[in-house]
């Protein structure tokens, strides 16, 4: 494609994101102002739409950083390290959007660095707010140095290596820890087992890799980069397998619930998918559990035949109906919840809400824009 | 190229630095975590402060509007309507609050009917250990109370608190107050409150208002002496607590 068409389609892009953020911005003033009564949120579902995003995009950011060590010890990697480069940039800008939700979650947003003031290791935000901390300090400094490797065209020295690994164990134990987050929920009881985490886990490890490989694929159409195929093989790889545990996890969840049939188990689950309990007859949560179950056929295909991954198209389609999945997956469950009561208590985000977590979106997109731009200047 | 880099390196360090001093922990605290602040020489002081619910007496709701009003036009409470509500104490039916305890053998007493709920200042409070700045936490004598100041506003107590005992000012509370008493602060919008045993009125040695205002139905003392009004009736009648089975360690009991 001639570059005059590529930059204005850079261009096009750029304005769009501004539009969001615009969007974002100004629903944002609307909800500063009027507090947080302008969201669907209510006394027996406090958490929503903005606690979903992001565990979402924490997990996102999380699985670039399990990308690295892999980067950084293959020998003849360089086309590779590009790759995870780019991923690491990717992490950076999910971490930003992780922040910009987490001010916009907040009833005091002014009062954010009482966590840092104050902190609680009993809290399992405190270890949400350290994998956070990690993962940024890890993607700037895994960046800066294959930075300088490429520039240097040498191999990252070992004791990097092994500051990668330990990194790697703090993000990776934080974030588990910081999944147990719903195990204390007693509304969301249907989160609350000892799997929460390690699910969580392998849908991150799905939905981070599938981001960063449709991104390259999109790049390799529109633009002259291409990404090495080795690397596209092993990202294709690593997906494969974390969805893989990832099904398999949530199978088990759904046996145990069955087969125990505890009411504060498995009246959630029930409700969700047969509509029994009261007050379960929205339709948002008819539709919530059709998607998903269509996600995850779909996800599950990908999984089994080799011929849809091996072409760029359904690659692709695979991809997005697998990100799609995993970004659902986190949301469900927040759509309903018991009460202390034992209440069935459905939400549905306002479009206020919406609104500025479109122009969360469009801050991150725009924050990997620009450092892609940088990077790929030279391809 | 290696002076800028340098330069980069030393400013990092510098700003790593300067965020480790204000890390330092601050010796000046606004609110001792010890508990009690000032006290007074008629303090009512307990090892371990509960209250008593007497469902028998709570026959009509009359009663439980006098009890609700009179906590919650003294502490500002805002009267909202709808899933974004205030309260600090309030009624529920019996089925709802003791739902999966005693649907099939309910209790003499606890047939039919409403029953008062509050904030159940549990010996293992889930939300004073879920709380990111420790804006909640439990005093020596039981009280499970609140730095209104330093609560962010993250609600991850309101959803960790088995009980549904706390509230969250999405709008600004003073819109919903009809007549704002000076005597108590309102609060911000934005943060978490709910009810903290009127420990204020306990350090000028007063009774809680719902306990003046419920005419003997409501008994508050300390449960850890054995000749406490509170520990006395709790030897004598049948009592049950909510949702037990957690093991939080609820301070409310209910009579029945």
């Amino acid at each position: 494609m001639p570059g005059k068409t590529l930059r204005s389609v850079f261009y096009l892009w750029l304005v769009f994101l501004g539009v969001l953020i615009l969007v974002g911005a100004l629903a944002y003033l609307r909800q500063i102002d009027g507090g947080l009564r302008v969201t669907g949120l209510s006394r027996n579902l406090p958490w929503g739409f903005y606690i979903a995003q992001f565990s979402f995009l924490l997990g996102l950011a999380v699985a670039v950083v399990m990308l690295a060590p892999p980067a950084l010890s293959l020998k003849s990697g360089a086309g590779f390290r590009k790759t995870i480069m780019l991923g690491e940039f990717m992490s950076i800008g999910a971490v930003f959007a992780v922040l910009l939700f987490i001010l916009a979650d907040l009833g005091q947003p002014q009062r954010l660095l009482n966590m840092l003031l104050h902190p609680s290791p009993a809290s399992p935000l405190f270890w949400d707010m350290t994998a956070l901390a990690c993962c940024l300090v890890f993607n700037l400094s895994a960046a800066w140095i294959m930075l300088d490797c490429e520039r240097q065209g040498a191999t990252a020295p070992v004791r990097v290596k092994q500051l990668v690994r330990l990194s790697l164990a703090s993000v990776v134990g934080c974030y588990g820890l910081a999944g147990c987050l719903y195990a204390i929920l007693p509304g969301h009881s249907f989160l609350g087992t000892a799997f929460a985490g390690a699910r969580f886990l392998a849908a991150a490890l799905c939905s981070g890799p599938a981001l960063l490989l449709l991104a390259l694929l999109l790049l390799r159409r529109i633009g002259s980069f291409r990404p090495d195929p080795e690397a596209v093989r092993i990202l294709v790889k690593i997906i494969l397998w974390a969805a893989v545990i990832h099904l398999f996890i949530y199978g088990l969840e759904f046996i145990s619930v069955l087969n125990g049939m505890l009411p504060q188990h498995s009246h959630p689950l029930l409700a969700c998918i047969f509509l029994t309990g009261k007050n379960a007859a929205a339709g948002i949560v008819v539709s919530l559990a059709a998607a998903l179950g269509l996600l995850g056929c779909l996800a599950f295909l990908f999984v089994v035949l080799s011929r849809v991954r091996n072409s760029d198209a359904s690659l692709s389609f695979a991809l997005c109906c697998l990100l799609c999945y995993i970004w659902f997956d986190s949301n469900s469950g927040f759509f309903y919840g018991v009460d202390a009561f034992g209440g069935m208590n459905t939400y549905a985000p306002s479009l206020s809400e919406i609104c500025v977590g479109l122009g969360v979106y469009g801050c991150g997109a725009l924050l990997v824009t620009l450092f892609w731009r940088a990077a790929l200047k030279g391809d | 190229m290696k002076k800028r880099r340098r330069f980069l390196e030393l400013a990092g360090m510098s700003f790593l630095a300067l965020v480790g001093k204000i890390l330092q922990p601050d010796p000046v605290r606004a609110f001792s975590l010890s508990g009690v602040g000032r006290v007074h020489a008629r303090t009512l002081k307990a090892k371990r402060w509960a209250m008593l619910i007497d469902t028998l007496k709570f026959n009509d709701a009359e009663k439980f509007a006098v009890v609700i009003r009179a906590c919650h036009s003294f502490h500002n409470v805002p009267s909202i309507a709808g899933g974004q509500e205030v309260k600090w104490i309030w009624k529920d039916t019996v089925e709802r609050v003791f739902g999966e305890e005693t649907a099939d053998y309910k209790a003499k007493g606890l047939q039919a009917g409403d029953c008062l709920l509050s904030c159940n200042h549990c010996d293992n409070p889930a939300c004073v250990s879920v709380c990111p700045v420790g804006a909640t936490f439990r005093r020596p004598d039981g009280i499970v109370a609140m730095d209104y100041h330093r609560c962010i506003g993250c609600r991850f107590c309101m959803s960790a608190c088995p009980y549904g005992a706390r509230s969250f000012n999405f709008s600004d509370p003073r819109l919903h107050i009809a007549a704002l008493n000076p005597d108590y602060p309102a609060r911000a919008r934005g943060i978490v409150e709910k009810c903290g045993f009127c420990s204020e009125l306990l350090d000028r040695g007063e009774m809680p208002l719902c306990v003046k205002a419920s005419d003997g139905a409501i008994v508050f003392g300390d449960l850890a002496d054995p000749d406490s009004g509170v520990s006395r009736l709790l030897s004598k009648r049948t009592s049950i607590r909510r949702n037990e089975k957690l093991g939080a360690g609820p301070g409310l009991y209910y009579l029945i």
